[in-house]
């Protein structure tokens, strides 16, 4: 079974955050992978259709770029296609791809540190009116009322962006797309302690730099 | 440090990054593109190294090797640098055989220094200014040996002028088959008389 059906907590479902995968799934999951390392292309098809939005958007809250999201999720399906026979099944496909996603992520924004980042919010839809979270925000205790979506939308991808890598894909892979911390832990390779610590550093930055929406 | 009720709030600004997603209808055919991309791969393992390799040049990374890509324009980039590689090539190795024009009839200076007849590669040393070297096996060299700085070695010569007929007496040896005068009987040692325009013997 996979851990990430036993131990995620319920989190609102959304289109780039559904990290739950249930029993039923994940024996599909098992099966399909199976399928796809004898060269059944059309259960790899099958398998991202299953994973495409939680890469996607992986990549997408690791660079808030479109573009670079979609070019770095296509590559992390061409990259786990071409490693598949060598997939042992030590750990669940869940997190063999999405250490994959990872690794292409941090690489390719090694090779962007230079480049000058910027954001492709027009492409974005931010739904707030139907989300609890943006209610309560926008409430009696928000003291910027009359700030528009956008400007916190734009605020809150800088603040993520300012962020080390490694801090950002623990907020990315935790607050964002609501794995647990044993998880993550066992896609980074490090220890839970880690990722809590990480965490909690990446919480202190984010704090001060969006104090006018987090208090 | 971070209150409850700030964390609390943090988390509930960063939960509406969920909510930001690709245009409509972005993933109706991304794990198309994906399988297209896969395909192309796999049909580019496909063909054999060298076909690819003729190839490069006139692909994308990601696009599929054709028939048609074979003999684009890196291919004949490719074809045309290695033929005029091999013309070099070729022409050097000529270039060392003419050195001597016999070697053009096919009884060229190896062969004849070989077959141990001197007078045979005579005239390929004469044309480096050595007579020591006739009859040493010295044109079975190659040309570039041939064309390193040698010693020459210049023995005296004297002059003797004796009444009104002056005469130049020598007493340079002669090397054996150079430069050898009528009526001389050709010896290394012998010296040998020159007389100037119409004056009398």
């Amino acid at each position: 079974m996979d851990p990430i059906a036993e131990s995620t907590p319920s989190t609102p479902s959304t289109l780039l955050a559904r990290p739950a995968l249930n029993a039923e799934e994940a024996s599909e999951v098992v099966q399909r992978v199976r399928r796809a390392q004898a060269g059944d292309l059309a259960a790899y098809d099958q398998l991202v259709h299953q994973f495409q939005e939680r890469i996607y958007g992986l990549c997408y809250h690791m660079t808030s770029h479109h573009e670079d999201a979609h070019d770095l999720a296509q590559d992390t399906f061409v990259k786990a296609w071409q490693a598949l026979k060598n997939f042992k099944g030590d750990s669940s496909f869940y997190t063999w791809i999405y250490r994959i996603a990872v690794n292409t992520c941090l690489n390719h924004l090694k090779l962007r540190r230079n480049r000058t980042q910027h954001l492709s919010l027009n492409d974005l839809d931010l739904q707030p009116e139907n989300h609890p979270d943006l209610v309560a925000l926008v409430s009696d205790k928000t003291p910027r009322r009359e700030a528009n979506l956008a400007e916190l939308q734009r605020r809150l991808n800088e603040a993520i962006l300012k962020l080390s890598e490694d801090h950002r894909v623990v907020v990315t892979l935790h607050d964002i797309q609501g794995l647990p911390h044993d998880q993550i832990a066992k896609i980074l390779g490090v220890n839970p302690g880690t990722v809590r610590s990480r965490l909690f550093y990446a919480h202190q930055q984010l704090q001060g730099w969006l104090a006018d929406w987090a208090k | 440090m971070i209150d409850d009720e700030s964390s609390k709030r943090l988390q509930q600004l960063l939960r509406l990054k969920r909510h930001e997603t690709p245009p409509p209808g972005y993933f109706n055919e991304f794990s198309d593109t994906v399988l297209d991309r896969i395909r192309a791969l796999e049909s580019e393992r496909a063909i054999p190294k060298w076909r690819r390799w003729f190839s490069r040049g006139s692909q994308s990374s990601h696009g599929p090797v054709t028939e048609r890509g074979l003999w684009s324009v890196g291919g004949w980039n490719t074809a045309i640098g290695l033929s005029m590689l091999v013309a070099v090539v070729g022409g050097l190795y000529w270039a060392s055989h003419l050195t001597n024009p016999e070697g053009m009839s096919g009884n060229g200076p190896l062969q004849a220094a070989s077959l141990g007849n001197p007078s045979a590669v005579a005239p390929a040393a004469s044309t480096v200014g050595t007579g020591q070297a006739a009859g040493t096996g010295l044109a079975a060299k190659s040309m570039f040996e041939l064309a390193e700085p040698r010693s020459v070695q210049f023995h005296p010569v004297t002059v003797s002028i004796s009444g009104s007929s002056p005469e130049l007496s020598s007493t340079n040896p002669l090397p054996p088959g150079l430069f050898q005068l009528p009526g001389s009987s050709g010896g290394g040692s012998e010296a040998y008389r020159v007389r100037f325009g119409n004056s009398p013997r």
